[in-house]
């Protein structure tokens, strides 16, 4: 049977609890745009697959590190290649609720590894939780290793494998396999790259480079995608699509942010920053100067109005807004109660998705929410729910990654 | 502006609501910058514009050889392709003006530093 090739692997997920669930979308988001649906992805879990709305990080006993399979070798580096909270993916090798038990049930595949005593390894031990002293890790490597009775020889420079023993802060141990060279560490994927202290163009409120590329893996952005915001800013999360060679496509109303006057300031702290920058208007386009991106093709609009052409129906195939929140005041109408703005701005956020997204495109967007009121997502026409995700802000206030599929 | 993307504006003054597009495009200064040409963008590309409205543009903007229509087997046609791509991508109008072509509007949208500026005032909502 074809399921028997494919390979057991433990994702390690970002350790930050309030980034869970985001993580549980993103990684679903990424193997389904590779056509593995999250039923398949976590069919050992459950008895029955939620939706995926309602798959949460408490669903996984090992959180943060996830049991899953995958079809070849290969796709561990698609994944890695988006993932911005998955950090690694191992090769599983056991289970246990006591580090005694590792040895036990060990996975088919890896057999070939720790039973192997031609091969190099080394040991590195993760924990979830609280932090562990050397004496610690020693020992729990010895526990671990003094049952596995693994022929493998020692060669903490260049082994030919490492192996991992994963634990969680509920005592959960995973033990797996990685041919990796080095460990990469956590936070330094190829997002880190994008980061806003060093964007030589930030705005007031400039999208975070990794909350861009959460949303932009929410839509599933791949190369020749067609891609708009409507609410575009500095470009933040058209960077994110830029560097998957999507097509670009920007709408901001304020002229002077788009162009770099009083609002939006060049930030000498970039190490792309020179004098010679200065004046090269708009400075919009510097932060995808700065990126070696194309720069996007933007107008400077307000939601409101109809701009586009018939012929614009059905052009794009997703659709990316951080709308403003109506903390700034950024939309035409003078409006006095601020949640009927924001309301009437993801209104015109629908209307405009409607009309311009293809069959089966997505708009992902950010909905704050205060935690009093319950606020609460409307179904919309048209529209599909795949996934409403909250991470908690601070204060009151949470917001929700929301992605919906047009109908 | 690219020509890519003023093939999907129209005039959005409040009454204005034919013959609204494409919006006649006057340049005053324009550059080309090279970027990879990618076949199968191009081609994406081309399948989805308005095609007529591209054509009346750039016979417009001076270039009386383009096609009306998307010539046959336009996917292997690699000369019409880059020439596409010269047009539609890597053209950009950095400082000018679109007008509307309805006779009873006529509204001008200036280009600045490359985009264009579609507000309207109050009274034109």
């Amino acid at each position: 049977m074809q399921q028997n090739e494919w390979h057991k692997v433990t994702l390690l997920m970002n350790q930050a609890p309030d980034m869970a669930e985001f993580a549980i979308s993103e990684i679903i988001s990424i193997f389904s745009l590779y056509d593995i649906s999250h039923t398949k992805l976590f069919e050992d879990h459950y008895e029955q697959v939620p939706e995926i709305k309602d798959i949460k990080s408490s669903d996984f006993p090992t959180y943060p590190f996830i049991e899953t399979k995958i079809p070849n070798i290969d796709f561990r580096d698609k994944i890695l290649e988006r993932a911005i909270l998955t950090h690694d993916v191992l090769y599983f090798i056991s289970r246990s609720e006591d580090l005694d038990n590792l040895h036990i049930n060990l996975e088919e595949q890896s057999l070939q590894y720790i039973n192997n005593p031609n091969i190099t390894c080394k040991v590195e031990v993760i924990s979830s939780g609280r932090r562990l002293v050397q004496e610690e890790r020693v020992q729990i490597l010895n526990q671990v290793f003094g049952k596995l009775q693994c022929p493998n020889k020692i060669d903490l420079s260049n082994p030919d494998i490492t192996y991992y023993i994963l634990l969680t802060h509920k005592n959960q141990y995973v033990l797996g396999y990685s041919f990796q060279k080095k460990y990469k560490k956590r936070e330094r994927n190829f997002a880190r790259h994008y980061e806003l202290p060093n964007r030589i163009y930030l705005g007031p409120v400039s999208l975070a480079h990794d909350l861009a590329f959460l949303m932009v893996n929410q839509a599933q952005v791949k190369e020749n995608d067609f891609v708009l915001d409507p609410f575009a800013g500095t470009g933040s999360s058209l960077v994110a699509c830029a560097h998957y060679g999507a097509l670009c496509f920007g709408a901001e109303i304020d002229g002077f942010l788009l162009q770099g006057h009083c609002i939006g300031q060049l930030n000498v702290k970039s190490t792309f920053y020179k004098e010679e920058l200065i004046g090269q208007k708009p400075y919009v386009n510097l932060n995808f100067k700065q990126y070696n991106l194309e720069i996007p093709s933007l107008i400077r609009t307000d939601v409101n109005s109809r701009n586009y052409s018939p012929f614009a129906d059905g052009f794009f195939d997703a659709i990316i807004c951080d709308p403003p929140y109506g903390i700034r005041a950024s939309i035409q109408q003078d409006v006095q109660d601020k949640t009927a703005s924001r309301t009437l701005i993801y209104k015109r956020m629908f209307e405009i998705s409607r009309r311009l997204l293809r069959k089966g495109g997505r708009l992902v967007f950010l909905y704050p929410i205060w935690k009093q009121t319950k606020d609460q997502l409307q179904n919309e026409d048209g529209f599909k729910l795949i996934d409403s995700k909250e991470q908690t802000l601070a204060d009151k206030r949470s917001r929700l990654l929301v992605t919906m599929l047009r109908q | 502006m690219r020509l890519l993307i003023h093939n999907l504006l129209m005039c959005n003054v409040s009454k204005c609501d034919q013959n609204n597009y494409p919006l006649i495009i006057k340049v005053d200064k324009s550059i080309i910058v090279q970027t990879e040409f990618k076949q199968d963008l191009i081609v994406k590309l081309i399948q989805k514009l308005d095609f007529q409205a591209l054509s009346q543009t750039v016979k417009s903007l001076g270039d009386d050889t383009f096609p009306e229509q998307i010539p046959q087997d336009f996917i292997k046609d690699l000369q019409f392709l880059q020439r596409m791509h010269r047009i539609l991508y890597e053209t950009h109008i950095i400082t000018g003006e679109l007008t509307c072509p309805n006779p009873q509007c006529q509204r001008t949208y200036p280009i600045v530093n490359g985009i264009p500026n579609m507000i309207l005032t109050e009274d034109e909502i």
